[in-house]
């Protein structure tokens, strides 16, 4: 995908012109549509709500949840939520990060495979939780991580489908 | 101030109610630990040190956060208080290297101290450049961490723990050098750039263990718009952010609190010194809820005056060389030559910059006894026409409000040329306004600037229509029935012309001259024109262009329109260049600039040849005067032509006030001894006058001379040094008690009545001529224009934010094929000079902005292709122009 496709920054903070309190709603609007909320964005967000370009990357920056680079093409979530934590969700973490070969920033260089950590998304029965490119999967316990981190890799083979 | 009796370790006190109980006990002389709490910043209670023992409080509150209340009783020294401070400290220290602080062996050290174990080498206290100046190293030897074992040590993201991640140092800046490694998370930078400079370059980011102060996306400082003010220099506890050129000096040996010599905002500096040199330079501190202020040409233009060119000794003029000679020598010869010009043979010219003491002691000299009158200022053009029509309508040549009251502004009508580049600290006021407390903010500007961006309408003019704008604006208010009727009936004269002149500018037809949207000089219009009246601040870049010089006199008729004079917050503010033009024009100098009448000539303190718009003119009657003497700091190019050359002593080596914006009188102290036999201006007149025989310059002291001036000019009577001492005062102030005048007219007009100004029709500049279709425009370089600036001129300050010098429109110059960065001829009805152009978008289309430099070498500027610009320049200002590449 090259920048031609995606959908120019003004269009995106267009609608909300002139509105108060809409800093996070204009992150959520411009991760869907670049995938992350790049540098370039900052300047016309900060315009469009008078704030300082730097104010505006300190609130970003504040949500685990807002990426500020391109997501890897296969993204890793996990929950680190305290009950995920008491069911050993560090651990299979650690499991995944080394079977998959990522290094300690959780990204691969070719940016192919990476692990973010996510906020607790409630669904606390089937800790620990992991999401793989936005699917749940349930119950991944330290005995099940090696499965999955071989089920990742094959998908991060065939490019991420 | 409403006052409340606390109980602090068992001693009562008399503290302001309501304000941190940290403060009150500063102020009450009981000193709490803190570190991010600061006076003049808001309340943030991130370091938690600050907890005290409230008898009926429930645990330990920090005192930051609690407001002192009658009959508190707070201890601040019991063991739990202590115990829970050190924690805290302890915790802080964990994420920091804390050998420079908590070293067993610290107190065995001296200067020279041998320091071999205890640390590794790079943690050591020597190796800290805030070492001996670090708020967070007097803070731990103040709670003796030394002697307590540090308690969170194993954290593995900890300073010596195994994840500890280094950050990078940022080098990219000319005057600030950040190495967030130290950072202790006060947020005290945060808030300062945000709220005292309406700006916030830096932010917390990220959250938790992985919090750090950055900038977006961590760009480098000039990147996010930072202006160098280093503001966030003055409140770093630690050693992250640091003044660049003077990182490594170590502490002051003593500090000075004086003026800025540099524009008219006249802001207070505390400049340090060691070995009595100027070591660098800070805000102050908050004085009484007024924050702490400087702009990066107060903070690092004032190295000039330990230049190894200052001029140490006279230097008179023998068989056709300048060469040295002694004072009594010197004034002897000046002496016996200037007796044959009294009466009229000389004149004058006077830098705008010379303290009042300087500036009167020149004007008696000239009056009294040359019994000349031909006295002028020179500085920017255009400066005395900010406030000669003030003098007309008003009877008060000055700014009718005080700058700081800006910051609380309800409407703001900015115009002229980037204010934030040239008048910084009063753009930061009118920031804070328009960002932080819901003032509204119109800005007319040609150009893109900062202010522009924060401007809730922006009037983008043609350069030389700005009376045509100021027409529409006022037939908006006078066809809506907006003026305030009732005050203009009771105290002003004049109205019906001036309605009259107006009637024909209704919006459409000044928007067709401006280029504005005629919806917009509507809503403009509707904004001002509401009760409570506006702030009118305006610079010289309106006086400059031909054509325009009727728009301080349109300012001063919508002001009156308004209802905006009496209002704190609200009246005309014309913001002058120079740091003592409003001093001079005190004390009754009425030049309009321009080369003073007189076969023998008298320049002080200024570089005609160099700065002047006009340098030809100067050059030409420099040459033609029978006899020409200079005073001045540096062998400057106007020195050079002279016969006598006599040494001034810089702001820095003498005492006396200076005269700002907004009429406050300030002290201006002597720092370092005088370089060489450098003297005031007065000294020097004095020794002159007295070759003379005469008697009437017998000056002694500046501070007999303002005595002096204090008897001659009624408004500044109640004057004292004394008074002066603490903060300035501002005049009127006619008696010893008067506390001095913030906003004038506060108690209504009085009579005389105040009155209208006419304003001749504006002229419709739109280039007619098909084979000049452009507009050309003359403005002001950036930053670094002022002349004691450029004596420094191979210092960073001068190469940090270099513009392009001919700028234009990118679809303009698709019209003439032109493409950025390339070598064009400009011509124009009366000549042609060369320029590399630049693209950028920020002005109108149609018009191209030449940057006049005054930047450079004198000699570049006296020929070279500089100089044909500058020529240019001073014969065009506005005029039709074409653009064509050089081939």
């Amino acid at each position: 995908m090259t920048s031609d496709h995606l959908e120019p920054i003004e269009a995106i903070l267009r609608p909300y012109q002139g509105r108060k309190g809409v800093l996070l709603e204009v992150f959520h609007r411009v991760q869907e549509a670049y995938g992350y909320v790049p540098q370039a964005a900052m300047e016309p967000i900060a315009k469009l709500l008078n704030l300082h370009p730097s104010t505006v990357y300190g609130s970003l920056t504040f949500y685990t949840e807002f990426r500020t680079a391109p997501p890897p093409r296969v993204l890793v979530g996990m929950c680190l939520g305290p009950t995920c934590h008491i069911r050993g969700a560090e651990t299979v973490k650690d499991i995944l990060q080394r079977r998959l070969g990522l290094p300690a920033s959780g990204h691969n260089d070719d940016n192919s495979c990476g692990i973010h950590v996510i906020q607790c998304a409630g669904h606390c029965q089937y800790a620990p939780l992991v999401y793989v490119n936005g699917e749940a999967r349930r119950e991944v316990t330290v005995g099940g991580a090696a499965a999955l981190a071989d089920e990742v890799s094959a998908v991060v083979a065939r490019g991420g489908r | 101030m409403e006052t409340v009796t606390i109980t602090i370790d068992g001693e009562q006190y008399q503290v302001e109610r309501g304000i941190p109980l940290v403060l009150a006990a500063e102020r009450a002389g009981v000193r709490i630990p803190h570190l991010c709490f600061h006076e003049g910043l808001s309340v943030f209670a991130g370091c938690r040190l600050c907890v005290v023992q409230i008898d009926g409080a429930r645990g330990l509150p920090t005192s930051c956060t609690t407001p002192t209340a009658d009959g508190q009783v707070v201890w601040t020294k019991t063991p739990e208080v202590l115990d829970m401070q050190r924690g805290v400290m302890s915790l802080i220290l964990a994420d920091h290297p804390d050998r420079c602080l908590s070293c067993h062996r610290q107190e065995h050290c001296g200067i020279d101290g041998i320091c071999l174990r205890d640390a590794v080498v790079t943690y050591r206290c020597l190796t800290c450049a805030k070492n001996k100046r670090c708020e967070f190293q007097s803070t731990s030897e103040e709670l003796e961490m030394h002697k307590y074992p540090m308690r969170y040590y194993q954290e593995r993201h900890s300073w010596y723990g195994p994840d500890h991640q280094e950050r990078a140092v940022g080098r990219s800046n000319p005057f600030i050098e950040l190495d967030f490694n130290e950072c202790i998370l006060c947020a005290r930078c945060v808030r300062a750039c945000d709220e005292v400079r309406g700006l916030s370059c830096y932010e917390l980011t990220y959250k938790g263990p992985d919090s750090r102060i950055d900038t977006s996306f961590g760009l480098p400082l000039q990147a996010v718009g930072c202006d160098g003010c280093g503001a966030c220099v003055d409140v770093c506890p630690v050693a992250c952010i640091l003044d660049k050129p003077s990182k490594w000096q170590g502490p002051a040996q003593r500090t000075v609190t004086t003026t800025c010599p540099f524009c008219g905002d006249g802001c207070q500096l505390v400049v340090e010194l060691q070995q009595e040199r100027i070591l660098r330079v800070g805000g102050v501190k908050a004085v009484e809820g007024v924050p702490m202020v400087t702009c990066s040409r107060g903070r690092n233009g004032l190295g000039y005056v330990h230049d190894a060119r200052r001029l140490t000794q006279p230097l008179v003029r023998r068989d056709g060389r300048l060469q040295p000679a002694s004072w009594d020598e010197a004034a002897a010869l000046v002496a016996s030559r200037f007796a044959g010009y009294r009466n009229g043979g000389l004149g004058a010219a006077i830098s705008p910059q010379l303290t009042n003491e300087e500036s009167y002691a020149v004007q008696k000299f000239v009056r009294t006894v040359m019994e000349s009158e031909n006295i002028s200022v020179t500085g920017i053009e255009g400066d005395r026409a900010l406030v000669a029509p003030l003098e007309a309508a008003l009877g008060v040549g000055a700014g009718t409000g005080s700058l700081e009251d800006l910051a609380a502004a309800k409407r703001i009508f900015m115009m002229g040329s980037d204010i934030v580049s040239t008048n910084a600290v009063a753009g930061w006021q009118i920031r804070r306004a328009a960002r932080m407390n819901g003032g509204r903010l119109i800005v007319a500007s040609p150009r893109a600037n900062e202010m522009t961006k924060w401007a809730e309408t922006w009037l983008q003019y043609r350069p030389g229509t700005e009376t045509a704008l100021l027409a529409g604006l006022l037939n908006v208010m006078v066809t809506e029935s907006l003026v305030n009727a009732e005050l203009i009936e009771a105290n002003c004269e004049g109205y019906d012309a001036v309605q009259a002149a107006v009637a024909g500018f209704d919006p459409e037809r000044s928007a067709a001259i401006t280029g504005v949207a005629a919806e917009d000089i509507r809503r403009a219009a509707r904004t001002l024109a509401t009760a409570g009246g506006a702030a009118f601040v305006y610079d010289a870049g309106i006086t400059q262009h031909t054509g325009a010089t009727g728009a301080v006199a349109a300012l001063v008729n919508l002001a009156l329109a308004t209802g905006s004079l009496g209002a704190a917050g609200a009246g005309l503010f014309p913001l002058r260049d120079s740091s003592n033009q409003q001093g001079a024009e005190d004390l009754g100098y009425r030049g309009h600039g321009g080369v003073p009448a007189g076969r023998a000539l008298l320049i002080a303190g200024s570089d005609p040849l160099a700065t002047e718009l006009d340098r030809t003119g100067w050059a030409a009657a420099v040459r033609a005067a029978e006899f020409v003497v200079v005073f001045d700091s540096f062998l400057t190019a106007t020195a050079a032509e002279a016969d006598v050359v006599l040494p001034l002593s810089s702001f820095a080596e003498q005492d006396g006030t200076r005269t700002n914006s907004e009429r406050r009188v300030q002290r201006s102290r002597a720092i370092i001894p005088p370089v060489g036999e450098s003297r005031p201006l007065w000294a020097g007149f004095a020794a002159i006058a007295s070759a003379m025989d005469s008697k009437e310059c017998e000056f002694f002291d500046a501070g007999s001379i303002f005595d002096e001036i204090t008897r001659s000019v009624p408004s500044y009577g109640g004057l004292s040094y004394e008074r002066l001492e603490e903060r300035g005062i501002q005049w009127p102030c006619p008696e010893g008690h008067h506390p001095g005048t913030a906003t004038l007219f506060a108690e209504g007009f009085g009579s005389p009545r105040v009155r209208f100004l006419p304003v001749a029709a504006p002229d419709d500049l739109r280039p007619d001529d098909a084979s000049f279709p452009l507009l050309l425009a003359a403005g002001l370089a950036r930053v670094p224009y002022h002349r004691e600036v450029l004596a420094a001129r191979e210092d960073a300050s001068t190469r940090a934010w270099d513009e392009e010098l001919l700028t234009l429109r990118p679809d303009d110059a698709l019209r003439f094929d032109l493409a950025d960065g390339e070598p064009v001829t400009v011509e124009t009805p009366t000549g042609s000079f060369k320029a590399k152009l630049a693209l950028d978008d920020s002005g109108p289309s149609g018009v191209l902005f030449l940057r006049i430099p005054v930047l450079a070498d004198p000699s570049v500027l006296l020929s070279g292709p500089l100089a044909e610009l500058l020529d240019a320049a001073a014969g065009l200002r506005l005029s039709p122009a074409v653009v064509r590449p050089t081939r």
